[in-house]
């Protein structure tokens, strides 16, 4: 009696690794592709992933030049698949988030050219956010570049700003994963 | 083979296996893991320094006296603080000047000398961070229409790149018109004319009952005539004397605010 309940585990356990062989073969396929060396060894490389965003560094990304009313910039960066030569063969889709903290009056707009997304910290609420989506395709070298405005309206002049009284933060933040 | 050393076997297998699933099922579990990649910048931003004051006018309800109101009132605004020079604006001012009707700004001057021109009706101190002043003259459109029992109120209100305001009430001293008075004598009346603020000329009336002093060098050309005019100097009292050709009493309380003395009925 022992003996034949032990066989069966056993084959229920052989059924199962082979279940979880194949299951994992499939999803190799599906998730990330692999590429395979000929020669005399064999080798599986895990697909390339790469994203980067250029022109997004704090030397660009300049707002302490907004020290009154009337004060902006604009703020132009792309997301892209390449990093240098090498471009990424896995399809992703990103979020760039805007947020910003502080009590200094904004008006930020950023936008990927067709869409909008608009903050308006007028009267401050000391910390806001607004976020784009979008999407680079695999193994095809993309980017979509983002202009991001940030603008203190003139007609927020109040006094009480005046004399390091006011103090803004902007943070961008551009994440990606990979498209399922 | 016995029993036990079957069930033995078995169990090695059974061990073998799950251990096989679970080192599977953990390089699965790599090869399912989502890639994700994050960029993060982030600056900040600080507010510059805005100071705006005035040797006259002040953000706080104040009150001046104003003397020779006449010939215009004059302040000046800085682009520092007045009590504190080290603490200068970053940026340059615009402001405009508040009158109520009736006024209006005379002239505006830079630390340099030079009159500043209104663009619309701003004015702009230029040149910060450095220390900047204008000096603001305003005057009555008309002096003599002034009611100097009303006080005057000033204000400057900053445009750009803040909005405050300073302001004063100025009390208007002197009137922009003479007074004058007559008191009898028994040969004559005296005429005693206070000119206050006033520049100009003073006509004189008089009836036939009355002659004027042509000794007096002022009148020493009414001469067959009811009357003259006197040339008034400001803040300037003129006593005239007028003989009597009768022996009536003629006197006349303070009259105050005007260019016309009339002297008989």
């Amino acid at each position: 009696m022992g003996v034949i309940r032990s066989r069966k585990l056993m084959y229920v356990c052989i059924a199962l690794f082979c279940l979880v062989i194949v299951t994992t073969h499939l999803s190799s396929g599906i998730l990330a592709r692999y590429t395979t060396e000929k020669g005399g060894d064999d080798s599986a490389n895990v697909a390339r992933f790469v994203f980067d965003t250029q022109g997004v560094s704090a030397a660009e990304l300049d707002i302490s030049s907004i020290k009154k009313p009337g004060d902006n910039i604009e703020y132009t960066f792309k997301v892209c698949n390449k990093d240098g030569v090498n471009v990424c063969e896995i399809a992703q889709e990103y979020t760039v988030n805007v947020t910003v903290y502080g009590n200094m009056p904004f008006v930020c707009t950023l936008t990927d050219g067709s869409n909008i997304a608009s903050l308006d910290n007028t009267p401050p609420i000391l910390t806001y956010s607004a976020s784009l989506t979008g999407e680079l395709a695999a193994g095809v070298e993309e980017e979509d570049t983002f202009t991001l405005r940030v603008e203190w309206p003139s007609d927020e002049n109040g006094a009480q700003y005046a004399n390091g009284m006011a103090i803004g933060k902007v943070t961008i933040t551009v994440t990606s994963v990979q498209k399922d | 083979m016995t029993v036990r050393n079957r069930k033995g076997s078995s169990k090695r297998v059974i061990v073998l296996l799950v251990i096989g699933i679970v080192i599977v099922l953990s390089i699965t579990g790599a090869v399912f893991a989502k890639y994700m990649a994050e960029r993060l910048e982030t600056d900040d931003a600080v507010s510059g320094n805005f100071y705006f004051s005035s040797d006259t006018l002040k953000k706080t309800t104040n009150e001046k006296d104003a003397n020779n109101w006449v010939d215009g009132i004059t302040f000046k605004l800085y682009n520092y603080e007045v009590s504190n020079p080290a603490l200068v604006s970053d940026n340059d001012i615009e402001y405009s000047v508040i009158l109520p009707s009736g006024w209006e700004v005379d002239s505006v001057i830079d630390d340099n000398g030079n009159t500043v021109a209104k663009v619309g009706e701003v004015y702009k101190i230029s040149g910060s961070p450095e220390k900047k002043y204008h000096t603001v003259t305003i005057k009555p459109t008309d002096p003599e229409i002034v009611n100097v029992s009303n006080p005057l109120s000033v204000k400057v209100r900053t445009k750009t790149p803040y909005v405050t305001e300073l302001s004063t009430d100025f009390t208007l001293i002197g009137s922009p018109l003479p007074d004058y008075k007559i008191e009898n004598n028994s040969t004559y009346v005296l005429v005693t004319v206070y000119t206050n603020l006033y520049e100009g000329n003073v006509t004189v009336n008089w009836t036939n009952k009355f002659l004027p002093n042509n000794a007096d060098p002022i009148m020493s050309g009414w001469v067959d005539v009811n009357t003259a005019t006197l040339i008034a100097s400001k803040n300037h009292t003129y006593e005239l004397i007028f003989f009597k050709t009768t022996a009536e009493n003629y006197s006349k309380a303070l009259e105050k605010g005007t260019k016309t003395i009339q002297i008989g009925d």
